[in-house]
C-alpha cells in the first residue's frame, strides 16, 4: 500500500506543487474564502456596522448580543430540535432500508427487480414531484407535519444510496452469505451480521451525502412544514431573515447562518477520519 | 454423522441447461467420498444441492433418511469449505469460527470452549484474535476448516479447498484434510478438480461428466479398471497413452507391432471374427526401457525402438516422451478432456495418440534424439470401443 501512495510512472511529468497550491488559491478565494469570510466577520459586528458588509474586522465585538438574539428571536433551539428529529431517523431510515434494496437488487436475477432498481436509482434524476406529494400526504392526513416531511425526504434521498450501495453489492463475492447461510443464518441475520458490516464503507459515504442534504434542505421544508415551531433550522433561518428584511440586520441573519452550520462542522470534525479511512479501506477490498 | 442419498437428482436452469442429470449417489456413514471431474461438470452443482444452496429441479435427496430438498440450509445442519475459504473479513479467527455456534444458540462458555479446542487442534490458537486479512494463505485454509468442524455437523462438504494455496502448501494441507477426517470421522463430500487429490483422500471417487457420474469406485479400482476412456484419461498422470489399434482374432496389431489379446477382454468376447479398430490404452508405467527388463516366465514384452523427443526427470524417474506412426485416436471423450487439459491436470496432453510418455527407471540413459528401445507389457493393455469409449474387458 505504501509503495502505491507517492510513486509515479517512469516519464511522467509532475507539476511543481506550488504551481498546482496557486491555482486552487486564485480559484477558492473568491468564490470560497471571501464569501465565508463575510459571514463570519460581520456575524461579529454591531447592526449598524454590518450594514456596510464589508471584510474588515469588527470595531466593536458584539457576537455575544448577536447570538443571544438568535436564541430570543431567530427560533434556534426549536429549529435545532427539528432538525436533528428530522436528520438523524432519516439517516437511519434511508440507510437500513437503502442498503436492505440494495442487497435484494444486486442479488435477485428477476428482472421486475432490475426495472425497480434502474427506476429508484434514476429517481436522483427526477425533479421533485412537490404537489402530488402534498396531495398523497393529505389523503394520509399527515400533511403539514414533521412526519410528512420526514417520510418525503426518505423517499426522495433513497435512490442515492441505493446507487452507491448496489454496484458495491455486486462486487462483493457471494461465498460469504452462502457460508453465512450454511453456518445457520437467517437472511436478517446474514443482512445484520454480514451485509452490513461489509457494506460499512459505502454507507458511510452515502451517511455523509445525506447528513448535508438531509440538514441543509429548505425547498421541501418551506413547502412542507408548517409553523414556526415544526421549522427546521434552514427555514427557521429563512423565516428569522425574512422577518428582519425591512431593517436587513445582517449582523443577525450571518451570525444564524454560522450557528446553522455549526452541527455539520462539528460532526465532521468527529467523522471526517473514518470516512475517509472506510473510503480508502473499500477502494482496496471492494 | 449421517448417510446422504441422491436419487435421480436432477438441476435444470431457467435456460433449460441440465447441470446435473437423474444422479444417483450414496454417501454412506463416516465416508469420504469425493467428486472429480473437469470444469463444468457439474459436481460443484451436485455439492452446492447437497448444502442447499442451489434448488433440486428432479429427484430426492436425503440426509440421515429424511427428505430435506426444501429445508433451507441453515436446517440441513451440514458445515462448507469453500474454494476461497469464504471467512467473514471483519471478524477475528474466533468470531468467524463461533459464528454457525451461535446461530444454534450454543452457551457462550460451551462456544469458547470448542473454539479453543478447534484452534488448538488446528494450530491456530496464536491467532484467535487476528482477522483474516492478516493470516496465510494456509492459516485462512485451517481457519475455514476449523470454522467447518467446530460445529460438529453431520456432514463436511469441501468445493475445492485446496486449490488457492501453491503447490508444497496443497501437499501439507491435503495431509492435514485426511488426518482431520479421519480422526472426527464426519462423513466428507469432496469436489476437486485435481485427480491426485481425489485418489490419495478419498475412500470412493466418483468421475464426473457433463451432469453424469461415469464411475464411482476405489481410486485402485478407477485406476486399474476404468469403465470408459473418460475415466482412463482423467485418473492417473501423466495420463494412460492411448493409441489406435486393430483388433484381428485374438491379437491387437499396434503402430509398432502385434500383441496378444489381453486376457479380459479374450474372456469376455472371444476372438474377434472380423478386423475391428479399437483404441489402446497403456499407462506410462507399464512401457520400460527395454535395457532394464528382465522377461519373466509368462507373457513376453512388445519391444519397439523410438528417438525421444523430450526426457523429464523428477530424479525418482523419467518421462520419456516418443512420437507414435500411425493415425490418431479420435473420440468425444477425449476431445472433452483435451479441452479440460488447458485447466491443469495434464489429462489431455497426450490425447490424440501421437505421442507416447514412458516412465522408466532412472538408470536408463534415454537422451534425446538417441534411439532407444522400450519395452511395453501386453498384459497391462485396455481396449476401448471407439464409438462409445467402453472398456472392453468390461463391457459389451
Amino acid at each position: 500500500m505504501s509503495t502505491a501512495v507517492g510513486t509515479r510512472p517512469v516519464g511522467a511529468r509532475r507539476w511543481p506543487s506550488r504551481v498546482k497550491y496557486l491555482l486552487l488559491a486564485v480559484f477558492a478565494i473568491p468564490w470560497v474564502v471571501l464569501p465565508l469570510w463575510m459571514v463570519i466577520v460581520n456575524a461579529m459586528k454591531t447592526e449598524g456596522e454590518a450594514q456596510a458588509l464589508s471584510l474588515g474586522l469588527p470595531e466593536k465585538w458584539a457576537i455575544g448580543d448577536n447570538l443571544s438574539t438568535i436564541f430570543d428571536e431567530g427560533h434556534y433551539l426549536s429549529g435545532l430540535v427539528n432538525s436533528l428529529l428530522i436528520t438523524v431517523p432519516v439517516l437511519i431510515v434511508v440507510l437500513l432500508l437503502g442498503s436492505a434494496a440494495s442487497w435484494a437488487f444486486a442479488r435477485s436475477r428477476a428482472r421486475w427487480m432490475k426495472v425497480a432498481f434502474y427506476v429508484t436509482s434514476l429517481s436522483i434524476l427526477l425533479p421533485p414531484a412537490i404537489i402530488p406529494s402534498i396531495y398523497l400526504l393529505r389523503q394520509m392526513g399527515v400533511d403539514g407535519t414533521l412526519l410528512a416531511y420526514a417520510l418525503v425526504l426518505i423517499g426522495t434521498r433513497m435512490g442515492v444510496v441505493v446507487f452507491l450501495t448496489t454496484g458495491f453489492v455486486r462486487a462483493l463475492p457471494t461465498d460469504l452469505e452462502d457460508a453465512a447461510s450454511v453456518d445457520g443464518a437467517s437472511y436478517f441475520q446474514i443482512y445484520r451480521r454480514i451485509m452490513l458490516p461489509l457494506l460499512r464503507p459505502v454507507l458511510l459515504v452515502g451517511a455523509v451525502m445525506l447528513v448535508i442534504t438531509v440538514w441543509n434542505d429548505f425547498f421541501f421544508a418551506l413547502f412542507l412544514i408548517q409553523g414556526e415551531d415544526s421549522a427546521t433550522l434552514p427555514l427557521a433561518l429563512y423565516q428569522f431573515a425574512s422577518g428582519t428584511v425591512d431593517t436587513l440586520r445582517w449582523n443577525l441573519v450571518f451570525a444564524h447562518v454560522l450557528l446553522t452550520s455549526l452541527p455539520l462542522i462539528v460532526v465532521y470534525l468527529f467523522v471526517q477520519r473514518r470516512v475517509i479511512s472506510g473510503l480508502t479501506e473499500g477502494a482496496m477490498k471492494g | 454423522m449421517a448417510t446422504i442419498e441422491l436419487q435421480d437428482v436432477t438441476k435444470r436452469y431457467d435456460d433449460g441447461t441440465e447441470a446435473v442429470s437423474g444422479l444417483d449417489l450414496e454417501v454412506r456413514d463416516g465416508e469420504f467420498l469425493i467428486l472429480v471431474g473437469p470444469s463444468g461438470c457439474g459436481k460443484s452443482t451436485v455439492l452446492r444441492m447437497i448444502a442447499g444452496l442451489e434448488q433440486i429441479s428432479d429427484g430426492e435427496l436425503r440426509i440421515d433418511g429424511d427428505r430435506v430438498n426444501d429445508r433451507a440450509p441453515k436446517d440441513r445442519n451440514i458445515a462448507m469449505v469453500f474454494q476461497n475459504y469464504a471467512l467473514y473479513p471483519h471478524m477475528t479467527v474466533r468470531q468467524n469460527m463461533a459464528f454457525a455456534l451461535q446461530q444454534a444458540k450454543v452457551p457462550k462458555r460451551e462456544i469458547a470452549e470448542r473454539v479453543e479446542e478447534a484452534a488448538r487442534a488446528l494450530d491456530l490458537d496464536a491467532h484467535l484474535e487476528r482477522k483474516p486479512a492478516q493470516l496465510s494463505g494456509g492459516q485462512r485454509q485451517r481457519v475455514a476448516m476449523g470454522r467447518a468442524i467446530v460445529r460438529s455437523p453431520k456432514a463436511f462438504l469441501m468445493d475445492e479447498p485446496l486449490s488457492n494455496l501453491d503447490a508444497k502448501l496443497r501437499v501439507q494441507m491435503r495431509a492435514e484434510v485426511a488426518r482431520i477426517q479421519s480422526r472426527v470421522g464426519t462423513t466428507t463430500v469432496y469436489v476437486t478438480h485435481d485427480q491426485t487429490e481425489a485418489m490419495t483422500l478419498g475412500d470412493r471417487v466418483a468421475v464426473m461428466r457433463g451432469g453424469v457420474i461415469q464411475q464411482l469406485d476405489t481410486p485402485a479400482a478407477l485406476y486399474e479398471r476404468p469403465v470408459n476412456l473418460f475415466v482412463a484419461g482423467f485418473i492417473g498422470s501423466p495420463a494412460m497413452n492411448l493409441l489406435a489399434g486393430r483388433w484381428q482374432g485374438e491379437t491387437v496389431r499396434l503402430p509398432f507391432g502385434e500383441v496378444p489379446l489381453p486376457a479380459a477382454v479374450r474372456e469376455r468376447h472371444g476372438a474377434a471374427a472380423e478386423p475391428r479398430d479399437v483404441i489402446v490404452g497403456i499407462r506410462p508405467e507399464h512401457v520400460e526401457d527395454a535395457g532394464l527388463v528382465r522377461e519373466g516366465g509368462e507373457g513376453r514384452h512388445l519391444r519397439f525402438t523410438a528417438r525421444p523427443e523430450v526426457v523429464e526427470s523428477l530424479g525418482s524417474e523419467l518421462h520419456v516422451h516418443v512420437a507414435v506412426p500411425g493415425p490418431a485416436v479420435q473420440s468425444d471423450q477425449l476431445r472433452e478432456l483435451a479441452a479440460d487439459a488447458g485447466a491443469g491436470d495434464g489429462a489431455g496432453a497426450l490425447v490424440g495418440g501421437r505421442s507416447l510418455v514412458a516412465r522408466v527407471d532412472v538408470a536408463s540413459r534415454a537422451r534425446v534424439g538417441d534411439p532407444l528401445e522400450l519395452a511395453l507389457d501386453p498384459r497391462r493393455l485396455y481396449l476401448f470401443d471407439p464409438r462409445d469409449g467402453s472398456n472392453l474387458a468390461l463391457a459389451g
